[in-house]
């Protein structure tokens, strides 16, 4: 049994090894796509043209001007004399930040029975990205002011000033960056895409050429079948991620806090589990466009299940209860906290739980698919 | 049958039948193929040749019935039975990807033939499928003639006692089919069972014996001479231009069994050929259909079939 597995694992490199488009798409796709994310998220948003208008004058304003100036976001390049020039500069798009410092700031701020000093931030709508940046970092400066600042921000909007909500995010990472929350996902999510799409072509193909029929006469059996297909996209999923742990930990600064045979270890099983579900479409497809297709819209509900663009635990409780037949929502925890909190496995175990059964229960389903349809 | 002669047939099934949804592939099919037999499923396109062979080569579940290859049940024991068989199915099925010697060695490693078997074994195959000189050939570049060949030598590489082959010539240019059935004349000879299906009548002479098969059911089993002999009459084969009309005029008269048309040819089978010739030829002339000749001819397997498979229609 284990030879015959092993000599279709064989089989399947020398195959794949002399498709060399495939080899291509499979691997640099995804560490392309890696880059890219992870440049365009880790560089942040800096630099941002802005403009005070200073109506106290005083010692405490022109501190609270300069330590605006000190953070990397804002760029203060001009003065403006009043407010209508303030706007006709933002609506010009040469400014994208006003910061407005109210006459009896200074007052407000040194006597405790007057009522808290307020700071005016004034924002380009139209660019919700620089302007969250720009409210998280003022709101980070005005914190080291004291409690009795407030900052009201506000976005341009036709001629009326809309008030923002400002929220507070909470992060796990200390130094803010974006990216160590973004690269994570991104890896988790292409390595998932890329094994999947790999996993489902093995079946699908040998069914498409009708080599599968040529395999049902021999003593292979389908659990052999099932195995001998895996392994090759495990292997082609290792060298991706591998690739891209890489990339993030040394081009991108991305931590390793936990144990790295922990990490290795936990990744290869993953990959076997998250695989099952492509090597199940790749079973039951008549031929690889099928089980592309098929696998296709699998990865889109995977996505959003994976909490990379919205968090599950917001989600209605049948879509959250779905979500737990996704293995990247499981893995995407436990690579985390391997990574970025350095946990061992018992603040995960549930997650390694969960990914077991799954794995367990999907290529075992697969197997018997297989063996049932024989030949449909 | 007693017990002992169960083991000493090759192939044996009873009522075997398959059904896709509402359609009956294979109605009832009962065979019995003794060791060292060309066997040949014989029948027109849809006939139920491929689904027979799939489920006798326990790839496909039958809906009801049994059958035994080589003593195996083909339900309960198809993986044993897998060991033993070959089996090359209609379409090309080897990887194209893969060289000649790539793929013959992969069924070398499913089939686990042990490697000091191995080298002489895989020589033998390739001078005997004429294949030595594409060793590194990828199965894509190769003729269709040299595909069927490697696929045939890839079914053989574990040394299987029974051999089936699902119109293994069907797509191939003639000289290729010739030297193909020289192939399995060897093979025949060796001692192999061979269990072919062809759509040809040329090929199901050369079978030891022959089922037809006709809409998912076997209408005949027998020897082909035999098979023959069972057209009722003698075979008047007309040459006219005109072979329709022909056809109008001789069908209504006495003692005319059966006519069947081929291209130019119209062939009568009557009850004394040497009586009748003469009486033809009158009452087509007196009808104005012209005759250019008219002779006296064996009967083939194809007349034999096509007669076989009318008096089943008119049942």
């Amino acid at each position: 049994m284990l030879l015959r597995i092993w000599n279709l694992v064989l089989k399947e490199f020398t195959q794949l090894l002399r498709d060399r488009v495939l080899i291509l798409f499979v691997i640099f796709g995804p560490v392309l796509e890696l880059v890219m994310v992870a440049y365009s998220t880790s560089a942040g948003i800096a630099h941002l043209p802005s403009a005070v208008i200073d109506l106290d004058h005083s010692p405490q304003s022109r501190a609270l001007v300069q330590s605006f100036q000190n953070v990397k976001t804002f760029d203060i390049q001009v003065y403006p004399a009043n407010f209508n020039d303030l706007r006709r500069m933002i609506e010009g798009d040469s400014i994208a930040v006003g910061i407005v410092i109210p006459s009896g700031f200074s007052n407000q701020l040194i006597s405790p029975a007057s009522p808290a000093p307020q700071v005016q931030i004034i924002l380009d709508g139209a660019e919700p990205t620089a302007a969250q940046a720009s409210i998280d970092a003022a709101q980070g400066l005005i914190a080291a002011y004291g409690q009795r600042l407030s900052l009201q921000a506000y976005t341009l909007d036709q001629d009326a000033l809309q008030p923002v909500e400002t929220r507070v995010r909470v992060r796990f990472n200390e130094s803010l960056k974006e990216s160590n929350y973004t690269i994570p996902s991104e890896m988790g999510f292409m390595l998932a895409a890329i094994t999947i799409m790999v996993a489902s072509l093995g079946i699908a193909r040998e069914r498409e050429l009708g080599t599968l029929e040529q395999l049902m006469v021999t003593p292979l059996r389908p659990v052999e079948m099932v195995i001998g297909k895996a392994i090759p996209a495990v292997v082609i999923g290792y060298i991706v991620f591998l690739l891209m742990l890489a990339i993030s930990l040394i081009g991108f600064g991305v931590p390793m806090r936990g144990s790295w045979p922990l990490l290795l270890g936990l990744a290869a099983f993953y990959l076997f589990v998250e695989l099952g579900w492509g090597i199940m479409a790749s079973a039951i497809s008549r031929s690889q466009l099928q089980a592309l297709l098929l696998v296709f819209v699998f990865i889109m509900v995977e996505m959003v299940f994976s909490g990379y663009a919205f968090p599950v635990e917001n989600m209605p409780t049948a879509l959250q209860v779905v979500s737990n037949l996704f293995p990247i929502k499981h893995w995407l925890v436990v690579f985390r906290s391997v990574l970025l909190k350095g946990a061992g496995p018992a603040s995960y175990w549930q997650e390694l739980v969960a990914l077991a059964v799954l794995g367990t229960g999907v290529l075992s389903l697969t197997v018997w698919l297989l063996r049932r349809q024989r030949f449909a | 049958m007693q017990p002992d002669n169960q083991i000493d047939l090759v192939i044996q099934s009873e009522n075997l039948g398959k059904e896709f949804g509402q359609t009956q592939a294979v109605a009832s099919l009962s065979l019995e193929v003794m060791p060292g037999e060309i066997f040949g499923l014989v029948g027109p396109d849809g006939a139920g040749k491929t689904t027979s062979m799939r489920m006798l080569t326990a790839i496909m579940l039958p809906s009801w019935g049994w059958a035994e290859v080589l003593g195996y049940d083909t339900v309960t024991q198809a993986e044993a039975l897998k060991a033993h068989i070959g089996y090359m199915a209609q379409r090309f099925n080897l990887y194209r990807d893969l060289t000649v010697m790539e793929n013959l060695n992969f069924f070398a490693d499913i089939f686990e033939v042990p490697s000091q078997a191995r080298a002489a074994r895989m020589e033998r195959l390739l001078e005997f499928a004429r294949l030595s000189r594409f060793k590194d050939r990828r199965a894509d570049h190769l003729s269709g003639g040299m595909q069927k060949k490697l696929s045939l030598a890839c079914t053989l590489v574990h040394e299987p006692k029974i051999l089936f082959l699902d119109e293994p010539t069907t797509g191939v240019d003639p000289v290729s089919r010739r030297e193909f059935w020289e192939i399995l004349t060897d093979l025949h000879l060796q001692g192999i069972t061979i269990f072919v299906s062809t759509p040809y009548m040329d090929e199901a002479e050369r079978c030891s014996r022959v089922g037809l098969l006709y809409q998912g059911e076997l209408i005949a089993c027998d020897r082909p001479e035999q098979i023959r002999q069972r057209l009722a009459g003698e075979l008047l084969e007309i040459q006219t231009p005109n072979v329709m009309q022909a056809q109008q005029v001789v069908i209504d008269l006495e003692d005319v069994i059966e006519t069947q048309t081929y291209g130019n040819l119209l062939h009568v089978f009557v009850q004394d050929a040497g009586k009748q010739r003469r009486r033809l030829s009158r009452a087509l002339e007196s009808a104005g259909v012209p005759v250019e000749s008219v002779r006296t001819a064996r009967p083939r397997m194809e007349e034999a079939f096509i007669s076989l498979i009318r008096k089943q229609e008119q049942d």
